[in-house]
């Protein structure tokens, strides 16, 4: 009887333990998972970006072609995801800075939100990154079926690409809230190519 | 009615065993590390530029919180599972861990769409479904992650009410 006693309160914590290292196993893959593979399996830096439709709010059609001579990121996100809400809030801490370098950024609400209805993109980003809106740094816009097969067609959440003015891919990763600051370190390293 | 004075003395009882109040400080750092560093697409994530911008004040009180109430609540487990008088499980405490961790890992992290690439669902799929189960884990993290302290809470006061009531005896000998 002791012994069983004993063995619950191990269990407890062996439960605990398991937990924890779940969560670092978890975090972990996903990091070896993105820096060996991207994003998406399809498409590597340096590849051209897939010039793929995308739609304004105001329903206007238009691509990646429509950019060409700027860079550009394109983020990828569902607008019922809290860490992209959190991404937009340090986004309009920091949209000076993509605007300083000319950088426009695509905010694209996944196709139909990955099949889980959230808020209008545009809503979205008024609501959470309103500077950035305003002065037209970030511009919402929805992608389109085949846009979402050919750049997340694993269906990941907060993802980003960062597009060069002749249309290669320069960099990719994701969350935003978790590596702005690796993204802005790209920028800064890549401006001008 | 709520005894508070017999939760504290209970907590009081067990923080008192060095041995256990060593476990409790790694415990809660181990647990919040886990809710604000590792799972970072989680609500919960901090980062040093958000803490400056001064946008991570919920997730801050949040992760804190729930290390603290975590690790008190499996060592007062612990403790009480290791007297023989008490014996006692509590089984809220793991229904909270679950409840905690759920949301924080499952919602808008990897974990979804790449379970459902390895049952070899396709990308069409993937797409149109990943929202579905993802979304409402999204939606409802604030109130999963209130439910989960609350859980917590209960725990704590039940295992340390009745530590307190059975005083410190009868520590099991191996």
């Amino acid at each position: 009887m002791v012994n069983a006693v004993l063995s619950k309160g191990k269990i407890l914590m062996a439960i605990f333990v398991i937990v924890i290292v779940a969560v670092m196993a978890i975090y972990a893959s996903q990091k070896i998972y993105l820096a060996k593979s991207g994003s998406s399996k399809n498409l590597t830096i340096g590849d051209y970006a897939p010039g793929s439709t995308f739609f304004f709010a105001n329903g206007t059609e238009a691509n990646l072609s429509s950019y060409k001579g700027h860079e550009v990121l394109l983020w990828f996100v569902a607008t019922w995801c809290s860490g992209c809400a959190q991404g937009n809030e340090l986004l309009n801490s920091s949209y000076k800075e993509f605007g300083e370098h000319g950088v426009k950024i695509v905010e694209l609400e996944l196709y139909k939100d990955l099949g889980y209805s959230g808020e209008n993109i545009e809503n979205f980003v008024q609501d959470f990154a309103p500077g950035a809106y305003q002065n037209n740094v970030v511009i919402p816009a929805y992608a389109s079926y085949n846009m979402t097969l050919a750049y997340d067609s694993q269906g990941y959440l907060d993802i980003y690409y960062l597009i060069s003015p002749n249309g290669k891919i320069l960099y990719e990763n994701g969350p935003l809230e978790a590596t702005l600051p690796e993204l802005l370190s790209e920028i800064n390293r890549t401006a001008g190519i | 009615m709520v005894n508070m004075f017999k939760t504290i003395e209970g907590v009081n009882i067990v923080l008192s065993n060095k041995k256990y109040a060593a476990t409790f400080a790694v415990m809660a750092i181990a647990a919040f590390v886990a809710y604000s560093i590792l799972l970072e697409s989680s609500s919960l994530n901090l980062s040093a530029q958000k803490i400056a911008l001064g946008l991570d004040i919920y997730a801050l009180i949040a992760s804190t919180a729930l290390g603290l109430m975590l690790s008190l609540s499996i060592v007062l487990n612990i403790f009480a599972f290791s007297r023989s008088n008490i014996r006692y499980v509590d089984k809220a405490s793991i229904g909270a861990v679950i409840t905690s961790i759920a949301p924080l890992t499952l919602c808008c992290s990897t974990i979804i769409p790449s379970i459902l690439a390895l049952a070899g669902i396709g990308a069409s799929t993937v797409i149109s479904t990943t929202g579905i189960i993802e979304g409402p884990l999204a939606e409802y993290e604030p109130v999963l992650i209130g439910i989960s302290f609350v859980l917590l809470a209960l725990s704590v006061y039940t295992t340390s009410t009745r530590i307190a009531k059975n005083g410190e005896c009868c520590v099991i000998k191996r």
